[in-house]
């Protein structure tokens, strides 16, 4: 034997933890050389040495005479739980008797859901349907050209109306705007040097007009106020930028056509005034 | 084993009983690992609350009680070593100014100060098998099976760990154990 193969023996050797074989081996070895002799014997004293050191440093530990009253304790937390943890242990017992319910549900669920996408994908990517969907989605998003986005609309700003529509508008129209605010309808529409502005709301009971000249629209009578003066400020990141029209011939023309009470304010003259309204037909909001 | 059947059985006092018959030995083993009496404290506390509920299931037949025991006793202080990383103290990073202070020092105390934080220094898996070996005076044999290893691995342990404490110890300039060998 080496003295490599002894050195990994000799404590081993001291615990008395080798083969009679081994023994026999390490001993002949020990006879002849010294330098694992050496090695036996501070391996051999400091192996009594820790041993002393631990039951020296055992002996002054005691653990407290409260450990067992608090043991005691801990064991009657845990046997009788607060009405708390035992609200929490239940909740745990559900989660744990569910769980492999779940496990084994949870393949069956992804494979509905990617079947629910599928199906879902395909309706929408024909035609007919597409319409559908952009009809049911255009009742929450409105397209705000206004600002250039799709907005969505608020239960708030509902209408419970259906609002009309020019269908006439002069030729040089280059933008125009809608929008529902407490219960209004607003549309604007304008063009480099002119604007229309249309406000509907529900008819009041009393169906009163103001004052100023009469006018007939279609085979409602309607009221024209003159020479309005004043500004209307539209902003939009659309082609103007901001756009202010200051009008000093503005036209306010009021009257109701069945349970809408209809204002529009222009600085167009009055025949395309009287035309623009002549031509407004029901329309659902887009 | 009628201690621990009646522990089974329900028996209450039998469970005190159990408690104080094994009390030190877990709080010194846990002691002696975590050089911590607080730490030890606990670990008495946390060992004889799993006794108290894994007993019903524990089958004697499988194994003694007392290698279970400390087999609970080991896992736990190494886990909160492993937790916890406690701090060791350094002496020759803190104790140059209080050794000044006392220049009567005993050399057995400073010895004594050496081998505990050699041992400290120790791995959790190696300081266990010594504490094993060396305090409790287990054979290799109950050793591996309360740690659940092999033989040969708690041999070389051993070997590994006597080799490191006297490394750190003539390191220390330790007047153990050169003193001996001079014998």
């Amino acid at each position: 034997m080496k003295c490599k193969e002894v050195n990994k023996l000799l404590v081993a050797y001291l615990d008395n933890e080798v083969t009679p074989s081994e023994r026999a081996l390490i001993q002949a070895h020990l006879a002849w050389c010294d330098t694992c002799q050496q090695e036996l014997a501070a391996l051999s004293a400091l192996r009594s040495r820790i041993g002393q050191f631990l039951q020296l440093r055992a002996a002054h530990a005691a653990p407290s005479p409260q450990a067992w009253s608090h043991l005691q304790a801990r064991l009657v937390r845990a046997t009788y739980p607060t009405r708390f943890q035992h609200l929490m242990r239940t909740i745990q017992g559900f989660g744990q008797a569910f769980r492999p319910v779940v496990r084994m549900k949870q393949k069956f669920i992804l494979a509905v859901i990617a079947a629910l996408l599928i199906v879902t994908g395909t309706m929408v990517s024909t035609l007919p349907i597409r319409a559908k969907v952009a009809e049911a989605l255009a009742c929450w998003f409105q397209p705000d050209f206004f600002r250039g986005r799709f907005k969505i609309i608020m239960p708030s700003s509902y209408i419970d109306f259906t609002p009309l529509r020019p269908t006439y508008l002069p030729a040089s129209l280059i933008y125009s705007y809608e929008e529902s605010i407490r219960g209004n309808f607003r549309q604007v529409y304008a063009g480099k040097t002119w604007f229309v502005e249309i406000v509907q709301s529900r008819a009041t009971a009393d169906r009163s007009l103001p004052s100023g000249q009469r006018v007939s629209i279609g085979n409602q009578v309607g009221v024209l106020n003159t020479g309005l003066q004043g500004k209307l400020k539209i902003t939009t990141r659309f082609k103007f930028g901001v756009k202010e029209y200051t009008f000093t011939d503005g036209k306010l023309l009021t009257w109701y056509a069945d349970e809408l009470k209809i204002e529009m304010l222009s600085d167009l003259p009055l025949e395309e005034i009287l035309r623009i309204a002549q031509s407004m037909v029901p329309g659902e909001v887009r | 084993m009628e201690l621990i059947r009646r522990c089974q059985a329900g028996d209450e006092q039998a469970f005190a009983d159990l408690f104080h018959q094994y009390k030190n030995l877990v709080y010194k083993i846990a002691y002696l690992m975590l050089d911590d009496a607080d730490e030890a404290e606990d670990v008495l506390q946390e060992v004889f609350f799993q006794v108290y509920k894994s007993l019903p299931t524990f089958e004697p037949a499988k194994g003694a009680f007392t290698t279970w025991l400390y087999r609970v006793t080991v896992n736990e202080c190494i886990n909160r070593r492993r937790k916890h990383r406690l701090l060791t103290i350094n002496l020759e990073k803190v104790s140059p100014l209080a050794l000044a202070d006392h220049p009567s020092f005993p050399d057995q105390l400073e010895d004594e100060e050496a081998i505990r934080q050699a041992l400290s220094r120790l791995s959790e898996k190696l300081r266990a098998v010594v504490i094993l070996r060396y305090y409790s005076g287990l054979s290799y044999a109950e050793i591996a099976q309360i740690l659940n290893i092999p033989v040969g691995t708690v041999k070389s342990r051993l070997d590994l760990a006597l080799k490191t404490l006297r490394k750190e110890l003539e390191a220390a300039q330790c007047a153990f154990p050169l003193k001996e060998v001079a014998k």
